[in-house]
């Protein structure tokens, strides 16, 4: 990209705007989500601001969902806060990419921008610059369209949790003891790219198995997610 | 739920958001210095989905036919809509009542 086309960025309140309701088809797809994370968080063990504390300021959903899998009377801070780290290892590309529009906003507005940066409303915003539009605000206001969702649903979905609570007591009598599994295999459906994909799960698998079998806590799941990485950058070298 | 577990979760979460906010701001941070090279890239690429294969496969390990099944159907039906929530309340419907009916645990 040419200097002359990097100085016109803009960043105005219009395009933010833009981003908003260009995002809110995926917001509705978030809040979705959000429903399942507030729901899942009280079966967890969070209490409801809890919960919605970690939407506020986390607001990285499959981590979130993680970190609930990994919580229990014995809090293991860093493995949750590790697994956290490695999960959105991904973000790092994600913001890197942005680069055209952000080197040429200003700090303050770029790096307030990344923090309500999501997969959703990074897809959007990178379409929307690589089609040659100049306004950046866009990454803030798709950002900020998801943030809402994500909250309101966290909201809703931990009511939701105590009214069901109050009904059942037994979870597996619904099936609910399966639904963080269920979670995690519909998620690992959209990462599904091809057949590439295969030595590189079945390493992650085969892993985190034996690391389950041979070593206590949740080593297995880091364990796994770098036996997964490093056969993906081998095969991909 | 006592004070000391109170602040621990606090503390968690406020890690959890540090964290996060580095991976989101870092990439932007990093860029103009250094460039990943393509098996960095590739292994960023690739660590999310085997991190959730990590979660799923013990999970299922030791468990009957009715959570495989379940399993199962509620791959199938993300492939198909690709929609978390109607999958995961097939793979709930199916568990349970394969539970209820066919395999039940004695």
């Amino acid at each position: 990209m040419k200097a002359a086309d990097n100085r016109s960025i803009i960043f105005t309140r219009r395009g933010a705007f833009k981003g908003f309701i260009k995002c809110v088809p995926l917001g509705v797809g978030v809040f979705a989500y959000g429903l399942v994370f507030g729901m899942l968080a009280i079966q967890a063990g969070l209490d409801p601001i809890q919960a919605q504390l970690m939407s506020l300021v986390v607001f990285a959903g499959a981590s979130q969902l993680m970190a609930l899998e990994l919580w229990g009377p014995e809090l293991p801070v860093l493995t949750i806060v590790l697994t956290t780290l490695v999960v959105n290892l991904r973000h790092l590309l994600m913001g890197a990419a942005m680069r055209d529009w952000l080197v040429r906003t200003g700090p303050a507005k770029s790096y307030l921008s990344l923090y309500f940066m999501t997969d959703e409303s990074w897809a959007l915003s990178v379409r929307e610059m690589a089609s040659g539009k100049k306004d950046a605000a866009f990454l803030l206001g798709s950002g900020l369209c998801i943030y809402f969702f994500w909250n309101i649903s966290t909201f809703v979905g931990a009511a939701m949790s105590y009214w069901i609570d109050k009904y059942l007591s037994d979870p597996s009598v619904l099936g609910l003891d399966f639904a963080f599994t269920a979670v995690f295999i519909a998620l690992l459906t959209f990462f599904w790219r091809g057949r590439a994909q295969i030595p590189v799960w079945m390493a992650a698998g085969l892993v985190a198995w034996i690391t389950f079998i041979l070593l206590p806590g949740k080593w297995y799941i880091i364990m796994g997610g770098l036996a997964g990485g490093t056969i993906g950058a081998f095969r991909n070298v | 739920m006592s004070d000391s577990l109170e602040l621990l979760v606090i503390i968690t979460i406020v890690c959890m958001a540090a964290v996060t906010y580095l991976t989101r701001a870092g990439g932007l941070f990093i860029v103009s210095r250094i460039n990943p090279s393509p098996g960095i890239r590739a292994f960023l690429t690739h660590m999310p989905s085997s991190i959730l294969v990590a979660i799923i496969v013990p999970s299922l390990a030791g468990k009957g036919p009715s959570e495989m099944i379940a399993a199962g159907v509620t791959a199938i039906m993300a492939v198909c809509t690709r929609n978390l929530v109607l999958s995961l309340a097939a793979g709930l419907l199916t568990v349970s009542l394969l539970r209820h009916y066919l395999f039940v645990q004695p």
